[in-house]
């Protein structure tokens, strides 16, 4: 890291209320904020915690792979070793269950927080490894402080094969440290001894300030606020939440990291500069492509710059990303990749390209993205996914089985119509259908006709034809006005109903078994006739021009073009 | 806090001792039920219809029924009512258990009951957690334990059974690489999540890769359902022995499992009858029916669905209950691993297995069913089998049928359901449990009540149930008894707050 890099990350530290401070030099992690320092084993590498994590205060993987080879399958799995130091804060457990209201501009915001109980509870809540149980518990004092030591065997369920997890935890002034490392159970003597001597070296030291009183450690910016107002309001909120993000992980950046700041994005990299720019020259030129292709979405919405953070290879990404971190909701803007050893063109780069396809789409307009078709959504995922930066402008490629695939449908007459892909409902889209698909999957088949759909509507051939130029276009704005029509709907009939002063009036009970039945039978229905209904509608406002023989021809030409 | 302990204890049931005989209890009490809890250190005494146990927080009376053994400590001197009773109390007599006896007798028969208990408990304590779990063989097992050991051999016997019946009917053995199957039963949820790696509310699982292994979790509010679901993963096994490199079609495999998941053991004759009828399940079809929904076989055979076990559950029943069918049945179960007219494909795991078309032509070839009339007529057969010949005797199905009804949100038919359960007599207290969960959320808050304290009659050591009471009184404008209640189940239970209250 530059020394002005350096002196950036610790004074967004000293603002943030000071976080990890490592020693590189001494071969020891020192955390003044929560008061502990330990040697992890040479050449361990540092992972950064996540943006939003509440309870992990440091992890380190190990420098090498160990491999299990299980003797029945004669299947290979490969296994790295892994420290986790986990804090249990006092404070913070004693106000388990507790919802915690947040008051902004007036609009209560709840937050359940539940913390773990002890590190027991830690572990049965966020164990994926498999099946485990306590082999050991011993209490003990090291070095003048209460320790719990564990050796906990994983067994059933172990996907890469037995394994031994070595535990110890410190009984501190207010807050408890587990020091949990993961390794294989065939590897335990070997990896074991330097465990041994990482889990001696743990020490506590004086506390710089005071321990969060709260599970939730960072600034949290919900989606609901981040939506909440006029477009101005959203973009002065969005610039905030996105001006903490970028500040919390710079702070949180261990001392190999690096990280480069753009207007348009936060670059923090593992790996060597020219790597982790490419991958940043190529965000870049994706968000100028999303706003030429898609500017009639959410025009004036502001955008917030994601955190592109590029891991040194795919165990550290994994390592990384592995924790409480968000959910499929979350309001993060953090993309997460690694220097892909298969070259630019591999899955990591598709991943990262899907994940900024939702978060443009979402910061511009979320009700239009959440309300997508699934040919619609699937179909921009897909086409975009390959997408890769090339010169000045973008290269889109599709994926070789994919390819193939549609091929061979377009040469034996058996693809979808893409009027009927179009129309199709989610049900149908992911139904489970003959056996013998391109794939193996319904699904993915749909997904690829979806995706070579799109491609043949963001074509030069369809903007050359009156039927099919801005087709796309028309299809997506007449969506977004059905979504926003409806919801105005939505929103008057509650006005109606709050003067006429029947907003609390709930909806006749059933008084049979008959219209019980009938009524669940009905909310089942309801989405689905919902789902039509915007199929339709939107299809009515944006296709209707269009005759059987107008298809005839986008069939011919969408066929024709693979 | 008094700790419920698994323990195995020597038979002494509370019905021997007259009520009122009994004294105040201390360090050498003992409260052991027949679901493998014991309670050590209770304050309790003897009373007409079972045992009075006296917590900080107030009495409960446990039924004689779920007593299976009980030691009070101290020794009260009997009163002699009979001018007999009254000679051999002269004499020095004492009354125990109903029998006139010497002091030094007495006390020899209460001094060896509770060594054998002090060990019993010791052992059980060193063995209670999975790191030091117990281990048993039996000639096609290999079983390790943490629940009681008197509960443990009632499921090895029974597991026993099941091998032999299944190895009979199928002509299987076991492969001589893989042994003994390993079966791994856990005494409490906990244990069963974080030690077998199942999660959510799994019950048990059966792993076909590697060494094969059975894990049980055995949910002592419900044992007739890990009995159940233990049977229906064990049959995964059993149907592993047929050919160990195939994948069994979600039907029949699952189907056939569910048809030997119906299996009934008689303890004291040690026999197990099995293709029994799942009520629940033939509840779940007729309210399908009731609907106007009727599966038919094309639909089974060519897709992978949940109905597989219950329609397809039914179908196998349909053709291993019927001697025209049955023998041509199995051949075609045999033949779909091995029979060289079949197309078998890869599937995961290095397995084979058949997909639907094929199965469903290898289905229709061994049934005989050379048209699409046959099939539809033997279709025909079949659905009249499920209307006319299954039945629904005893309160199980409707149980499992109530409680699918609430989890689904049809309150109307749960509660019907519930109240058919109660009228015909459940000796479930989660039926009342459950049916004041739904009478909670419809406002019918004293009935509600009622019914908790219904389900703390038939089993009062429950915490979740004393939990949901107090919670619903406290709400209900009892605050005092409702906190005494919810206190008191902290004292059965530390967790009963986390699960008491949940489903409302």
């Amino acid at each position: 890291m530059s020394r002005t890099a350096r002196a950036l990350t610790l004074a967004v530290a000293a603002l943030t209320g000071g976080v990890l401070t490592p020693d590189a030099l001494a071969q020891k992690h020192v955390d003044t904020r929560f008061g502990f320092e330990f040697s992890p084993p040479r050449d361990w590498t540092q992972i950064p915690p996540q943006s939003n994590e509440h309870w992990m205060v440091a992890k380190y993987r190990a420098d090498k792979d160990y491999f299990y080879t299980d003797p029945d399958t004669g299947w290979t799995a490969r296994h790295t070793p892994e420290t986790l130091v986990v804090a249990f804060i006092e404070s913070v457990i004693e106000g388990s269950g507790e919802t915690v209201v947040e008051e902004d501009e007036g609009t209560k915001i709840s937050i359940l927080q539940k913390p773990y109980l002890d590190y027991e509870d830690f572990l049965d809540r966020t164990y994926t490894g498999g099946g485990f149980f306590i082999d050991e518990k011993e209490s003990t004092e090291v070095g003048g402080v209460s320790v719990t030591q564990y050796s906990i065997k994983v067994e059933k369920l172990a996907r890469t094969g037995p394994k031994r997890i070595m535990t110890w935890v410190y009984d501190g002034d207010g807050v408890d440290f587990a020091v949990q490392t993961e390794i294989l159970e065939k590897e335990v003597d070997k990896v074991g001894k330097e465990v041994s001597r990482m889990l001696k070296s743990f020490k506590l030291i004086e506390r710089e300030g005071e321990l969060p009183t709260s599970a939730r450690v960072n600034t949290f910016f919900s989606i609901e606020m981040l939506d909440r107002g006029t477009s101005e309001e959203r973009a002065e909120t969005r610039q905030r939440s996105a001006e903490t993000t970028h500040a919390q992980v710079i702070a949180g950046l261990p001392a190999d990291w690096d990280y480069e700041q753009r207007d348009s994005l936060l670059l923090v990299y593992h790996c060597d500069k020219k790597s982790a720019q490419r991958i940043a020259d190529h965000t870049e030129a994706l968000y100028n492509w999303f706003d030429d292709t898609f500017e009639y979405v959410g025009k004036g919405e502001y955008v917030r710059p994601p955190v592109l953070r590029v891991c040194a290879d795919s165990d550290e990404q994994r390592s990384f990303s592995t924790g409480r971190g968000g959910g499929f909701f979350s309001s993060g803007i953090e993309v997460v990749t690694h220097k892909d050893q298969g070259g630019f063109i591999g899955y990591a780069m598709d991943n990262v390209n899907s994940r900024l396809l939702s978060l443009w789409f979402q910061d511009r307009d979320r009700a239009l993205w959440w309300a997508m078709p699934a040919w619609l959504r699937y179909g921009l995922v897909e086409y975009v996914q390959k997408a890769r930066a090339k010169g000045r402008g973008m290269e889109f490629r599709m994926d070789d089985l994919a390819l193939e695939f549609v091929r061979d449908l377009a040469r034996n007459g058996s693809g979808t119509k893409p009027q009927d892909l179009m129309r199709m409902g989610n049900e149908t889209f992911t139904a489970k259908g003959d056996v013998g698909s391109g794939s193996g999957s319904r699904a993915l088949d749909r997904i690829w006709e979806s995706g070579a759909l799109v491609r043949f509507l963001l074509s030069k051939d369809a903007t050359r034809d009156k039927r099919t130029k801005g087709l796309l276009e028309r299809y997506i704005i007449s969506l977004d006005e059905v979504v926003e029509e409806r919801e105005a709907e939505r929103k008057a009939k509650r006005e109606l109903e709050k003067e006429e002063g029947e907003e609390d009036d709930e909806e006749e009970e059933p008084e049979t078994e008959e219209e019980e039945a009938e009524r669940l039978s009905q909310r089942r229905e309801l989405w689905k006739e919902r789902e039509r209904e915007i199929l339709d509608d939107v299809w009515f406002r944006a296709l209707r021009s269009l005759d059987d023989s107008d298809w005839e021809r986008i069939e011919k030409a969408y066929f024709g073009s693979f | 806090m008094h700790t419920p302990l698994f323990l195995c204890l020597a038979l002494l049931t509370v019905s021997a001792a007259p009520p009122g005989s009994g004294s105040q209890g201390g360090g050498d009490s003992m409260l052991s039920l027949t679901d493998g809890r014991v309670f050590v250190g209770l304050d309790m005494e003897h009373a007409e219809d079972g045992v009075l146990v006296h917590f900080d927080n107030g009495d409960v009376t446990v039924p004689a029924r779920l007593v299976r053994d009980v030691i009070i400590g101290g020794i009260e001197e009997a009163v002699a009512e009979t001018e007999d009773e009254k000679k051999k109390q002269e004499k020095g007599y004492v009354r125990f258990e109903g029998e006139w006896m010497q002091p030094g007798r007495r006390d020899k028969i209460v001094e060896e009951r509770l060594d054998a208990r002090r060990a019993e408990i010791e052992e059980m304590t060193e063995h209670g957690e999975w790191a030091n779990h117990l281990e048993d063989e039996t000639r096609h097992f290999q079983f390790k334990y943490t629940i009681p050991r008197f509960v443990f051999e009632g499921y090895r016997d029974r597991m026993e059974a099941y091998f032999d019946i299944f190895a009979k009917d199928w002509r299987v053995k076991q492969p001589r690489d893989k042994g003994k199957l390993t079966v791994n039963f856990y005494g409490s949820r906990k244990e069963f999540n974080r030690t077998s790696g199942a999660k959510g509310g799994t019950l048990a699982y059966f792993m076909f890769l590697g060494d094969y292994d059975l894990n049980v979790f055995f949910d002592r509010l419900d044992p007739e359902r890990t009995e159940t679901i233990m049977y229906h993963e064990a049959n995964h096994y059993l149907q592993k022995l047929i050919d160990t490199r195939f994948s069994y079609p979600h039907w029949p495999g699952e189907a056939l499992a569910e048809y030997y998941g119906g299996s009934l053991w008689d303890p004291k004759k040690k026999k197990l009858s099995v293709g029994l009828v799942q009520e629940g399940r033939l509840v779940e079809i007729r309210s399908d029916i009731a609907q106007g929904e009727r599966l038919g076989i094309r639909d089974l055979i060519l897709e992978d669905r949940y109905e597989d076990y219950t329609w397809g559950w039914s179908l196998v029943h349909f053709l291993m209950n019927d001697k025209r069918y049955e023998s041509k049945f199995k051949k075609f179960f045999v033949g779909l691993t091995s029979d060289s007219d079949i197309r078998r494909v890869d599937s995961s795991f290095a397995l084979r297995t058949v997909e639907g078309p094929d199965m469903l032509e290898a289905f229709k070839s061994y049934l005989g069913l050379r048209t699409d009339e046959d099939l539809a007529e033997l279709e025909k057969e079949w659905h009249e089998y499920i209307e006319e010949t299954l039945e629904i005797k005893g309160t199980k199905g409707m149980e499992s049928a109530a409680l699918a009804a609430k989890s689904g949100g049809r309150k109307i038919r749960a509660k019907r359901l519930f109240e058919e359960c109660i009228a015909a007599g459940t000796p479930s207290p989660n039926v009342y449990h459950h049916y004041a969960q739904l009478l909670w959320s419809q406002k019918e808050k004293d009935a509600a009540i009622e019914a908790w304290r219904e389900a703390i009659a038939l089993d009062p050591l429950i915490g979740a149930y004393h939990h949901a009471l107090g919670t619903a009184l406290a709400r209900n404008g009892k605050e005092e008894e409702g906190e005494r209640e919810q206190a008191l189940a902290l004292e059965l239970d530390p967790q009963a707050d986390s699960s008491g209250w949940s489903g409302l």
